[in-house]
């Protein structure tokens, strides 16, 4: 065990070293390597304009080619082809009178169809309001009658 | 040693007619200085070696941007201190190894360095130093061994010199203890 517990007794002395001739030769080799950084630099930046105007090319063609494929559809890709408008002039041609008359008979079964339906309201009014058929007819009977007296008298 | 500024090198090397020659007189004045700064923190002489090389080719591409506000030679110190933390950082990622135990291979690299030819005690020193958490490393070594005035650490580490201060008492106080222990 040696007695060197305070830093001041050690002293400020570099204990590392380094191979010969190490710092002679560094800055030769760093140089290097940044000049072949520097070739790749430049070289990226020779590049760069014509890349960039390739990849600008490339996007007007995609827009183009998109443009293109939108305007110029082909006949079966269209919404309403030839062939719809053909099939439509057919039906056109062959819809004639007696589809319409067929069609009567159900619009006359709607209309009673709305009758019932009226009918039914009235019966369900009345089983509400708890006025029977007799008090109904009598009470109908009597306005008939004072209507009748009324038209007498004048 | 290079007889020019650093201000008259870092003209030169922006007026581009002597860039090359301008780097060169950079590395020439600032390798050593910065060589051995990485070396007490990576401890292996091929490690601070190909840690160095960076450290100028960073500085290469970057100087052209360096802002006059600042010394050129605590930028130079910040990013040597940048590189050689990721290098650890990433030597702990590489061999999956936990963060305490980093010091403890760094020992054994200070042990079997044979680039290291310093007697028993200041390999007992340098042992001492590792035991001290990363940060604390750093400003001991850099207020011990390279007498580095506070106001400029605390630009190269972005710490107050306050706090920097008290990390060096806290370091001398930790390394007397391991000296007196061991």
């Amino acid at each position: 065990m040696d007695n060197h517990n305070k830093l001041s007794d050690i002293g400020k002395d570099q204990p590392f070293r380094v191979p010969e001739g190490y710092f002679r030769n560094l800055p030769e080799r760093i140089m290097e390597r940044c000049e072949k950084q520097e070739q790749k630099r430049s070289f990226i930046q020779v590049l760069k304009p014509a890349l960039s105007l390739a990849a600008m090319f490339i996007g007007v063609a995609l827009l183009a080619y998109f443009a293109i494929s939108v305007i110029d559809r082909p006949d079966d890709q269209a919404p309403f082809g030839q062939e719809d408008i053909a099939e439509a002039e057919y039906y056109d041609q062959y819809y004639n009178q007696n589809e319409l008359l067929e069609n009567l008979p159900e619009k006359e079964s709607t209309r009673t169809n709305r009758n019932e339906k009226r009918t039914q309201k009235y019966i369900e009014y009345l089983l509400n309001e708890d006025i029977d058929y007799t008090t109904l007819i009598n009470e109908l009977k009597e306005e008939e009658q004072e209507q009748g007296d009324d038209r007498e008298e004048k | 040693m290079s007889d020019y500024t650093d201000k008259e090198l870092l003209e030169m090397f922006k007026e581009g007619d002597y860039k090359n020659f301008a780097f060169k007189q950079i590395i020439k004045k600032y390798q050593e200085r910065l060589y051995w700064h990485i070396r007490k923190i990576v401890i292996s002489h091929e490690d601070s070696n190909d840690i160095l090389q960076n450290t100028f080719i960073k500085v290469w591409r970057g100087l052209d941007q360096f802002r006059e506000d600042s010394k050129l030679y605590t930028w130079l110190y910040r990013i040597a201190t940048n590189e050689s933390l990721t290098f650890l950082k990433q030597k702990k990622k590489r061999q999956h190894i936990p963060y305490m135990d980093v010091e403890h291979q760094l020992m054994n690299t200070l042990e079997s360095d044979e680039y290291f030819n310093g007697n028993q005690i200041q390999l007992k020193l340098q042992k001492a130093i590792l035991t001290l958490p990363e940060k604390q490393r750093l400003v001991f070594n850099m207020k011990y061994f390279d007498e580095m005035k506070y106001e400029d650490m605390s630009r190269i580490l972005e710490t107050s010199v306050g706090a920097l201060k008290a990390s060096f008492h806290h370091a001398v106080k930790k390394i007397e203890k391991y000296l007196k222990e061991y």
